[in-house]
């Protein structure tokens, strides 16, 4: 009984690896940290930029600025059929559990990409966080920059989250996107990537240059990174950021440090009406001064006004342009409706682009300085 | 004489906790209804309604004597009454283990091994749940108490780094799906808690078991099914429509700091609840079959009750279709209502009438 005891264990040790199949060692994975999606509309098929991590070689086989990436291009009818072809080319196992980022190229319709975007909701080793970007060229481009000895993917994932951070990116992931794409009358949106050339060093880099808005029956509508931020502010989802406001009075830099919306829904002769309220509070970071004089009370409310002034314009113009011109939900209104009237967002979703025209929405903003700096402040003159 | 061995109410109910956590995280909404957030919400309360109310009978039973088994009670009514308890809770068992197996082989197919013959899996967790059942009650309530310590650190983990994603808007309007759709989901959902059954069978085996510890554990679980439901909604949304497993797929996103991959550690746990299902299972079904004989042979009668379920799930293993129609089926409301509504019911009027007849007899 004790040899049995003791072989039992012996054999579970040698039989039970987690490495057993072949196909699971990680010399014969594809390790994908990025993936770029594109359509050649004359083919019309998916081109699939694949970006994996070199795991054959040792850090210490790769320089110090060579990038530890390898990117692959492959071709097919369904991203499925494509990625397949990536393991008939290299012999080894695509790997998505790593994957940071799916950057879909413009050459995608929205109806293009959320079709595309059920292979990686189906696929068992990809995960449901995994940050979508939208590009405003090749999503293949964008991929493949230089980023100086670091993962790509890696690169534009940290530039969505400082810019969504900084309030002027959405920040989306696969779930989300996913979860909004299949509400009726919602339009998602995608942060925008787009490929600049820096001077100096003379290289490729990317920068976030806005925001995407798509939906299955509109064309694409792109927002650029001051309408993010009045877009972010409409649906409570500001983090900090900066921006400058500028009046023939005042002229001063703010940063934000906190910001609360909310949105309320009532019916007003059978019509929704949507009030938002946004609460605000900034810090004044630079103030537009000669002198370097003190300012004074005055000074802070005047600041205050023209800073209410900027965020309620922005959202105004935003909601005018999505609601009135645009015919795209970005702002969840008709979710709101339905959650709230059943019945009247039944009757109103039949064309909801005309329903979405006709609502009234009414912003409120109210900004508080919280800090002046390091300067003081001067008695207003009675 | 043998002394039976004995558990404290808390471990008993732990091991029916951790039995009923693996069911929900192998719970597939979209086997019974359209998804929608709001009504899964309250289609946990739903199920926590008629828990409550297919308990009572289990709580009468327990209260009136908490020392002997409804197969015990029953064969003071009458010996053939409980030979045919004996089989139905025997099937009955088998019934739920074949069930788990086939959860179990879907999760561990669908979600870490999708490419290997998931059939060794379950052989495996099968071998290894006879082998707990096969060292005892005593000793699975204690291995209970020990994973009950992380499987709770884990929900809190997931419910606490969830709740920042939390979204009102993700939730639909009351009822948007179906309203007669959203109760049937809870009576079913309600008839996923077998466990409740093993109340009255296992009664020796616990120590002063008392009505309270019972409505402890439905209180338990449904304000564990009742917050999850709250967060896959409110941080899925329609995502976890499309997700086997939504729970699953919520706590794949659980990340805290630089602890970003935890998912794996998490999934360990659910497989560690899915172990004692099955060992509680089948130590039930040894206990059935040790009382239908009339004598114990713990390890031929475990490795029957494994063999059997094992066979049972077979066929069945990684069909999601033939899982839907089995769970769907009323066949399932049936075993469940009379496992834990007619049967102590029955039971207790059989003595009632016997002792009244004793009573006149005297």
């Amino acid at each position: 009984m004790k040899k049995i005891k003791l072989i039992i264990p012996l054999i579970l040790l040698l039989t039970l690896t987690a490495c057993m199949p072949q196909n699971t060692e990680i010399k014969y994975r594809l390790v994908i940290s990025g993936i770029g999606l594109d359509f050649d509309k004359e083919k019309g098929q998916y081109e699939l930029t694949v970006q994996v991590l070199e795991t054959s070689k040792s850090s210490s086989e790769q320089g110090k600025s060579e990038t530890p990436v390898a990117n692959y291009t492959v071709k097919g009818k369904t991203v499925a059929q494509a990625i397949r072809s990536l393991g008939e080319n290299t012999g080894k196992y695509p790997l998505y559990s790593q994957n940071r980022m799916i950057i879909l190229g413009s050459s995608l319709t929205d109806g293009q990409m959320i079709k595309a975007l059920n292979f990686f909701v189906r696929e068992y080793t990809s995960r449901p966080d995994v940050f979508i970007a939208a590009a405003t060229g090749k999503a293949s481009d964008v991929l493949t920059i230089d980023a100086g000895g670091e993962v790509p993917a890696k690169l534009i994932e940290s530039a969505i989250e400082q810019s969504n951070e900084n309030s002027v990116c959405v920040d989306t992931e696969l779930y989300n996107t996913v979860n909004l794409s299949l509400e009726k009358t919602t339009c998602f949106t995608l942060p925008l990537i787009e490929v600049v050339e820096d001077r100096i060093p003379k290289q490729k880099t990317i920068k976030v240059t806005g925001t995407r808005a798509c939906s299955k029956d509109v064309e694409p509508k792109m927002m650029s990174d001051t309408e993010t931020m009045a877009y972010l502010f409409t649906m409570n989802k500001i983090n900090t950021g900066s921006f400058s406001i500028t009046s023939e009075d005042v002229s001063a830099a703010l940063e934000i440090i906190s910001s609360k919306t909310k949105t309320t829904l009532e019916l007003k002769n059978g019509k929704p009406v949507f009030n938002i309220d946004v609460k605000c509070e900034v810090d004044v970071v630079e103030f537009d001064s000669e002198t370097f004089t003190a300012f004074s009370e005055n000074d802070v409310h005047k600041i205050e006004k023209a800073a209410e002034q900027y965020i309620k314009s922005g959202m105004n113009g935003l909601i005018e342009r999505f609601t009135k011109k645009e015919h795209c939900d970005i702002f969840r209104f008709g979710k709101r409706l339905q959650q709230k009237y059943p019945d009247v967002y039944e009757e109103m979703s039949k064309d909801w682009k005309k329903s979405l025209s006709e609502t009234e929405v009414n912003v409120t903003v109210s900004v508080k300085i919280g800090r002046i700096g390091e300067m003081t402040m001067k008695a207003d003159k009675k | 004489m043998e002394l039976t061995p004995k558990i404290t109410p808390f471990q008993f109910y732990t091991i029916l906790f951790l039995s009923r956590v693996f069911a929900m995280v192998t719970y597939v909404a979209s086997f019974m209804t359209q998804r929608s957030s709001t009504d899964e919400v309250i289609m946990s309360l739903i199920m926590g309604g008629f828990l409550l109310l297919t308990a009572i009978p289990t709580a009468i039973f327990i209260k009136k004597d908490n020392t002997s088994s409804i197969i015990t009670r029953a064969s003071c009514v009458s010996t053939v009454f409980s030979k045919i308890l004996c089989v139905i809770f025997f099937i009955q068992s088998l019934y739920f283990g074949i069930i788990t197996s086939v959860r179990f082989g879907i999760f561990t197919g669908s979600v870490m091994f999708p490419d290997i013959n998931i059939i060794f899996f379950i052989f495996v967790m099968l071998a290894a749940s006879s082998y707990i059942a096969y060292k005892g009650i005593e000793a699975m309530g204690r291995s209970a108490v020990i994973i009950l310590i992380p499987v709770f650190i884990a929900l809190i983990f997931v419910f606490a780094t969830q709740s920042k994603q939390f979204d009102l808007l993700n939730f639909t309007s009351l009822f948007s799906v179906d309203i007669k759709n959203t109760f049937l989901s809870g009576l079913y959902s309600c008839t996923r808690t077998g466990e409740l059954a093993f109340v009255t069978l296992l009664t020796p085996y616990v120590n002063n078991q008392k009505s309270r510890h019972l409505f402890r554990w439905i209180f338990a679980i449904v304000l564990t099914i009742f917050v999850s439901e709250i967060l896959i909604s409110g941080v899925l949304g329609n995502f976890a429509g499309t997700q086997l497993f939504s729970m699953y797929a919520m706590s794949v996103l659980a990340e805290f700091g630089f602890i970003e991959r935890l998912d794996a550690i998490i999934t360990c746990l659910w497989l560690l609840c899915a172990a004692v299902k099955i060992a509680i299972t089948i130590f039930l079904c040894e206990t059935l079959l040790s009382a239908f004989f009339g004598k114990r042979k713990q390890i031929l009668f475990i490795v029957i009750s494994a063999s059997v379920i094992f066979l049972g799930t077979i066929p069945l293993s990684g069909s999601l279709i033939t899982l839907a129609n089995i769970i769907r089926s009323p066949l399932t409301i049936i075993f469940y209502l009379a496992s834990v509504f007619l049967v102590p019911i029955a039971v207790m009027i059989g003595e009632k009438i016997k002792g009244r007849a004793k009573l006149e007899k005297n």
